[in-house]
């Protein structure tokens, strides 16, 4: 699943950044994309250093093209790989939503983190294809084009999966209510 | 042409918030500095300095909570200036008297005082005594040093830790909305409001008090608020539990203000056990079981949760 190869190739590659500006601008946001690609939080910290390891290692091949969906990329093959090995099952607190007599304060954070959560959890239910074209589009907000990059496949069928993520998590939300 | 579909981050709906709350999820500056660490002692080499404006969510509320106080503080010395020259032309004018003439300066004082009081409704009145000698914008420098370092994004902690890694980016603009979102959630008059307006925060009727309003005095209310303010996070819990006999009331109060001041507690434990005990004995029992179970949640290996079973007479 090379992404470098595309054919975005024709435009003007951007400079090549060091390792330390890419940890520093790219690091937050591929955290947050293993966390949606299924990797638990126990394990985030990690996996993204596995990740910048094989950044470190990779960069001086990398030819300045389309640094974030190349990034993306090997995010996905490592929390791929993290999956395979890895079984993890995401505990789901959904029947937890607390009183809404409750101080706001404390119990909107928590509504916060348990409304993530579930959205976590119905997306352990999605095979893994649907879920990277789910989780860069909706939750990296990566423009269509640059899921289609990392995936590496054509657009449409980049849309296909999202459009089949996005109906099957619009289901289960329905379906199953908090 | 394929175009794209509206996020669905941008829905009015539980979906559109589960998306929100996933892309707040973002590792805290402290978690990216443990992780280049990490990456330095395993051989790849990289400097990693939060940048200002990653941590953007807590300085931005620290700057941004002083600065209604600032405007009104600007306001004040508006008026103060335009009253000490509207007197200053009408002793002028009458010319009578030359005292008059002097104690027109004393005016914008008074003026000025009297707009900030709402603004520092929790100061002490000697501060404001004192520093009604001088110009109303001194007191805008004043108020900053006068707010605890309350950071927006420690406030949404929600049992005083366990969301560090999820702490907001100013590049995030769901983050920004968060932010305002929970202010909105949290219900005026609540407990959680007093510290806010505690700490230099102009409360929400300060507006309507204008500048040229009378200045309320400090109330026992916004004393005591500001006595508590000044309590440490022990102080306010010791004195919670030794009121949950007697006022249990005034014990769930403390242990509020206490979460308020103090989000990321080392005591928070501590504080929610007496909090739900307060509200057994408040009879709310229903607030006391959610409590409860957001307790177990966070600390399922608490030493309060057995005691906690049988204070709610759990099977």
């Amino acid at each position: 699943m090379e992404v470098n190869a595309g054919p975005a190739r024709v435009m003007e590659p951007a400079p090549l950044p060091s390792f330390s500006e890419v940890f520093r601008d790219h690091a937050r946001y591929l955290w947050r994309a293993l966390l949606g690609l299924g990797v638990r939080p126990a394990d985030v910290d990690d996996v993204c250093q596995e990740v910048f390891l094989i950044v470190h290692r990779r960069l001086p091949e990398f030819d300045g093209h389309a640094l974030r969906s190349w990034l993306y990329a090997i995010c996905l093959r490592v929390a791929s790989e993290y999956r395979r090995s890895a079984r993890v099952r995401r505990e789901v607190a959904v029947d937890q939503v607390p009183d809404s007599q409750a101080p706001a304060a404390q119990y909107d954070a928590v509504l916060n983190r348990q409304l993530g959560d579930r959205l976590l959890a119905v997306l352990d239910r999605l095979d893994d294809d649907k879920r990277a074209a789910f989780v860069l589009y909706e939750i990296e907000e990566l423009a269509l084009k640059e899921v289609a990059e990392v995936l590496g496949c054509p657009l449409q069928t980049a849309y296909s999966r999202l459009t089949a993520a996005r109906t099957f998590v619009r289901d289960e939300f329905e379906r199953r209510p908090p | 042409m394929i175009k794209e579909p509206k996020r669905m981050r941008e829905e009015p709906s539980v979906l559109g918030e589960s998306v929100a709350a996933v892309r707040e999820r973002v590792p805290s500056d402290a978690r990216l500095v443990e992780l280049a660490a990490r990456l330095n002692a395993a051989g790849a080499p990289l400097e990693f300095r939060p940048v200002p404006r990653q941590s953007a969510p807590a300085e931005t509320a620290v700057v941004e909570r002083p600065a209604p106080a600032r405007s009104f503080a600007g306001k004040a010395t508006i008026f103060g200036l335009v009253a000490l020259g509207g007197l200053g032309l009408l002793a002028w004018l009458l010319a009578r008297r030359p005292a008059h003439a002097g104690r027109a300066p004393e005016a914008p004082p008074v003026a000025a005082t009297s707009a900030r009081q709402p603004l520092e409704n929790t100061t002490q009145p000697e501060s404001s005594a004192v520093a009604g000698g001088v110009p109303s914008n001194s007191a805008a420098a004043v108020a900053p040093v006068e707010s605890p370092p309350a950071p927006a994004s420690v406030e949404a902690a929600p049992l005083g830790s366990g969301t560090e890694p999820y702490a907001r980016s100013e590049a995030e603009p769901g983050a920004v909305a968060s932010v305002g979102k929970e202010e909105s959630l949290t219900e005026p008059g609540s407990p959680a409001r007093a510290p806010r307006q505690a700490d230099g925060r102009p409360p929400r009727r300060a507006p309507s008090g204008s500048v040229n309003a009378a200045a309320p005095e400090p109330t026992p209310a916004s004393a005591l608020a500001e006595n508590n303010a000044t309590k440490s996070e022990l102080e306010l819990l010791k004195e919670a539990r030794s009121a949950l006999a007697a006022d249990p009331a005034q014990a769930f109060a403390l242990t509020e203000r206490c979460r308020a001041q103090y989000p990321s507690g080392e005591l928070a434990q501590e504080r929610e056990y007496i909090a739900i005990s307060a509200l057994v004995r408040l009879g709310r029992s229903s607030e006391a079981a959610s409590r409860a179970t957001l307790f177990r949640m966070h600390y399922p290996a608490s030493a309060y949760v057995p005691r906690l079973s049988r204070l709610l007479g759990d099977p």
